[in-house]
């Protein structure tokens, strides 16, 4: 067993001033070497749903046969650990029904974890049994600064905010004013005051007086109508005022109208300090908000590159993640899409360009036959670059190019230039098709890996523990912020092992409807030792470390004055 | 000598002659009787005028199928025999009118209707085309030529559901025939059904490996798998084709797909040299330029593909993200406005086709789908939509402006 040490890191060493802008000239794919460890593992999980005595599953109604689009979504996962007991825990969506005139919410479920990859169901103990509204993401963090976590849950007709009590229950409490179909949130400080605000991504404007009647295939009278056949809504961002609540800062935030979020991630994209957001929309093009210091946004994705796919039209975009795949020191953008577009991996030039390089990094050999949801950057052989988990399944009953059910995909970072499908090798849950929706990751078993929860749709949710048998070294980051706020959405943490500079950062939102363990993750390979350990917080304030022991979690504390 | 012109003498009475005659005459009578109508009777003439037509020799046909009008019980065939040589000379509604008093006759009516539509289809009068097909479908459903006439009718009215279902239909019936499946695959394509797209081309290939066609089903087949993301199956389909410029570019994508520069680049430098204004190549140079980070380059050539393409808005995209990595903001802004604009224009473009295809008798969507053909550079296919319109309502006259215009143009 792995011994867990946790730091509470003062003795900071001083830091140059993080500066406003980061200027780094475009790289060539593949010119440095990007591994710290030569040697690849083999990349498997085990499916431990059953073993774990999980049965929870998503239902979307879908038998119900009203083909509303309302059924396509499905849900995701939250990995959290709600009672503070060290052992992550997981909150799922359980969907809805819709029986006109009336569209309720099933029963969501919060598995309690324990040791040996046990879980039990506490959500009527938790308070959290009950959905008001048709649900689909789950949005986790600390919104009141207690050193709880409280989770808001998107869906249709409105928002449900349950705040942690901090004894093992929650209360329903009336947070947002929201009332559209959302879809996924992010949280975080994007106006800098210190309290979290919350970006809600809206998808289309169905509802069951607008659900039209749209033609199958043949031999199929009807289908599921497409997100064209509907307008998309505003989404909208609130912030938090200090005192509990929060306000509509939409129209000062400057978003655009329109758009058909499904997802949304914010990270400090430019590492100017602040925090940025990019939501994924299905078929119209995608929104990167860079942040002007105040909460104010400029929707630059056309302009920067990221709004559309390599062809200049919109994808069908839907999960999304920030991660630095080419370890340019860059956060770059990952984006899953509907079949016949390849996910896109929009690079990150600098100056605020980004370049969409899936062909040249072997992600367009995939071949577009899935519709990608979930998704998450993540260290799967703790080599030190970061891999890619993607959940996939079609969003309608009878598609005609791929199946309904797909497979999921394991994408294995070669060196950083290149990604590479290992799912064949993966284990048997990911060899096999589901309908894949929200997917989350986390290390459940605390043995330095990241392990994954998918979410799917009428079938029950898959619990898999990462078992690639790696031998290598990790250290896992757990930052808790003072100036920044208790998450500390947006800080960004550099180890340098040797040559290599591996960058994580924590993101608000990402994946589709869903929120991953917080703590972020660095594969050492065979290293033993980090040279350097740089954590930059979202409040500008720094902490360095040097000759950081790997195989340990590490606690860090943001410092006392904002300046170091 | 002498030679006596005498009488023979001889002891016999002479024999008369005429029982013999008459039975001659009686012999020949009967067998003429047998014999004539066969080669000297209407439905004989009738068979000399289908001969006629196809030897060519007009004035046979003339003659012949003016005796039969005039002839009781025969007026039909020779008012079908009229309609077919019109048709053949191109005046195509007077043969119509002909065709349209063979009818009469039962026996003649399915012909007579399957030729009403073809001359109906190639006066560009689809809807007719569709009702005179349907007629001669009503009495023989399995009249090919039938089905054949209003498969293309649909396709032409951009009404591609019903299309797909008459040409399923003549696939079915006519299983060496190659042309269904290659139009069926062309539908599902455009469409954006590749794998039902490709499961055509290949059954049409399968019907006949060596048509005519061949190389461009086979291109228009790897396309398909190229959608699908399916590289070693578009590779495949390409490998029997000639190295035009076209098959080097896409096995070009393939590779570049795939991630292996090399192949793709010496594919497109080999495109380039077959057609160095080959415009998906430029357009994929540029991109690979891009890629490499070489912008001013990527620049140049991006910019020759927008001259060849003024229209095609994935070369104002990726030239307008050539140009902003070289800090020419005000150009690289003016190349993504054009391409929102010609996207809108695809965007209602698609969504008319849709609306096209719902409303069967609708001239409005179909001139403002010739309208936006035109914008975006497609006048041959602005034609095609704009004749649409005409054969609903030959009297609308912004389609019948359009048409005259562009033809004027070309």
């Amino acid at each position: 067993m792995l011994k867990r040490w946790i730091v509470m890191v003062l003795l900071m060493v001083g830091c140059q001033p993080q500066p406003r802008t980061v200027e780094v000239s475009a790289p060539q794919v593949g010119s440095v070497s990007k591994t710290v460890a030569p040697v690849s593992s083999v990349i498997s999980f085990l499916d431990r749903t059953k073993s774990a005595g999980v049965h929870f599953a998503y239902r979307n109604d879908e038998d119900h046969s009203d083909f509303a689009i309302l059924e396509s979504l499905g849900g995701g996962v939250a990995i959290l650990d709600f009672d503070r007991d060290n052992v992550l825990d997981l909150f799922l969506p359980g969907g809805g029904v819709f029986h006109s005139p009336a569209i309720v919410g099933n029963s969501s479920a919060l598995l309690r974890g324990s040791t040996n990859w046990r879980f039990a169901d506490v959500a009527a103990e938790a308070g959290v049994v009950r959905s008001k509204y048709y649900n689909h993401g789950a949005a986790v963090a600390d919104y009141n600064e207690d050193g709880f976590d409280d989770i808001l849950i998107t869906g249709y007709g409105g928002t449900t905010f349950y705040q942690n009590q901090g004894d093992g229950s929650f209360r329903d409490v009336e947070l947002l004013d929201d009332r559209m179909w959302s879809s996924s949130a992010a949280w975080g400080d994007f106006n800098g005051d210190g309290v979290l605000d919350v970006y809600v991504a809206h998808y289309v404007d169905w509802s069951l007086d607008n659900h039209p009647l749209c033609a199958g295939p043949q031999g199929h009278p009807r289908e599921v109508c497409p997100p064209r056949q509907f307008e998309g809504v505003t989404d909208v961002i609130y912030f938090g005022n200090g005192d509990g609540a929060m306000r509509n800062a939409t129209t000062e935030a400057g978003l655009k109208p329109q758009g058909k979020g499904l997802g949304v991630v914010a990270a400090d994209l430019d590492l100017d300090g602040d925090l940025d957001l990019y939501v994924t929309n299905d078929t119209v093009p995608n929104f990167l908000y860079m942040n002007t210091g105040n909460g104010a946004f400029d929707e630059l994705a056309l302009i920067s590159g990221t709004a559309v796919s390599d062809l200049g039209t919109s994808d069908g975009s839907m999960g999304v993640d920030v991660g630095d795949y080419n370890q340019d020191g860059l956060p770059d953008l990952w984006v899953t899409n509907y079949e016949r577009e390849n996910n896109a991996m929009y690079r990150n030039l600098g100056k605020g360009l980004f370049r969409h390089v899936s062909r040249p990094i072997g992600i367009a050999a995939l071949g577009a036959r899935y519709v990608g949801w979930g998704t998450r950057f993540l260290d799967v052989d703790l080599d030190g670059d970061e891999d890619l988990i993607v959940a996939n399944g079609h969003v309608i009953r009878f598609p005609q190019n791929t199946p309904r059910l797909q497979r999921p995909l394991v994408l294995e970072n070669i060196d950083g230039a290149r990604y590479g499908n290992v799912t064949d090798q993966a284990g048997e849950y990911l060899s096999a098709a589901h309908c894949g929706r929200g997917l989350a990751t986390g290390d459940l078993d605390d043995d330095g890996d990241e392990d994954v929860v998918i979410s799917n749709l009428n079938e029950p949710v898959a619990i898999l523990s990462n078992e690639t048998n790696s031998h290598h070294n990790w250290l896992t980051l757990r930052v808790i912020g003072r100036h920044s706020t208790r998450t500390a959405i947006g800080t960004v943490a550099v180890a340098k092992l040797g040559k290599v500079s591996l960058l994580r950062q924590i993101r608000g939102g990402s994946s589709f409807a869903s929120t991953s363990d917080s703590k972020l993750h660095f594969g050492c390979g065979p290293v033993t030792r980090i040279d350097e350990l740089t954590v930059t917080w979202i409040s500008g304030a720094c902490t360095i470390l040097k000759d950081v022991a790997c195989n340990q979690v590490l606690t860090i504390v943001e410092p006392a004055t904002a300046s170091n | 000598m002498t030679v006596s012109t005498e009488p023979s003498s001889s002891h016999h009475p002479p024999r008369p002659y005429w029982p013999v005659v008459i039975v001659v005459l009686l012999t020949l009578g009967i067998a003429a009787a047998a014999v004539w109508p066969r080669y000297f009777g209407p439905m004989a003439r009738y068979q000399r005028g289908r001969d006629a037509l196809i030897s060519g020799d007009r004035v046979a046909v003339e003659h012949i199928s003016e005796s039969l009008i005039h002839t009781a019980g025969y007026e039909a065939h020779g008012w079908l025999l009229r309609g077919l040589l019109l048709m053949r000379s191109g005046k195509l509604q007077e043969a119509t009118g002909c065709l349209g008093n063979a009818v009469e006759d039962e026996s003649l009516a399915v012909e007579a209707n399957y030729t009403a539509a073809q001359c109906f289809y190639r006066a560009g009068m689809y809807p007719q085309t569709v009702q005179a097909a349907q007629l001669a479908l009503e009495r023989d459903p399995d009249c090919l030529e039938a089905r054949r006439w209003l498969a293309s009718a649909y396709y032409d009215l951009g009404n591609l559901t019903h299309a797909t279902v008459e040409l399923a239909r003549i696939s079915a019936a006519a299983p060496d025939d190659p042309r269904p499946d290659r139009l069926l695959g062309l539908i599902a394509k455009d469409s954006e059904q590749f794998a039902k797209a490709i499961e055509y081309y290949r059954e049409s290939l399968r019907r006949a490996p060596n048509q005519p066609e061949a190389d461009a089903i086979r291109t228009e087949m790897a396309e398909s798998h190229l959608k699908l993301g399916q590289f070693a199956e578009a590779l495949a389909a390409l490998r029997p084709c000639p190295r035009s410029a076209a098959v080097l570019t896409l096995e070009a994508e393939c590779f570049n797909s795939t991630g292996d520069v090399e192949q793709s680049q010496a594919r497109l430098r080999a495109a380039l040299a077959v057609d160095p204004k080959y415009f998906p190549a430029k357009l994929m140079q540029g991109k690979v330029l891009l890629d490499e980070g070489k912008s001013d380059e990527a620049e140049k050539v991006l910019k020759e593909a927008v001259q060849l393409e003024p229209q095609n808005s994935q070369a104002h995209f990726q030239l307008s993200q050539a140009l902003r990595r070289s800090e020419k903001i005000t150009e690289a802004d003016e190349e993504l406005q054009k391409m929102q604009s010609i996207q809108a224009i695809h965007r209602e473009f698609s969504d008319l086709h849709e609306d096209a295809d719902a409303r069967p008798g609708d001239v409005e969507v179909r001139y403002r789908i010739g309208d936006l053909a035109q914008k975006l550079g497609k006048p041959k296919l602005a034609i095609l939509w704009y004749r649409a319109a005409l054969s609903i309502d030959p009297n609308h006259a912004k389609s019948r402006a359009a048409l005259q215009e562009l033809s004027a143009a070309r």
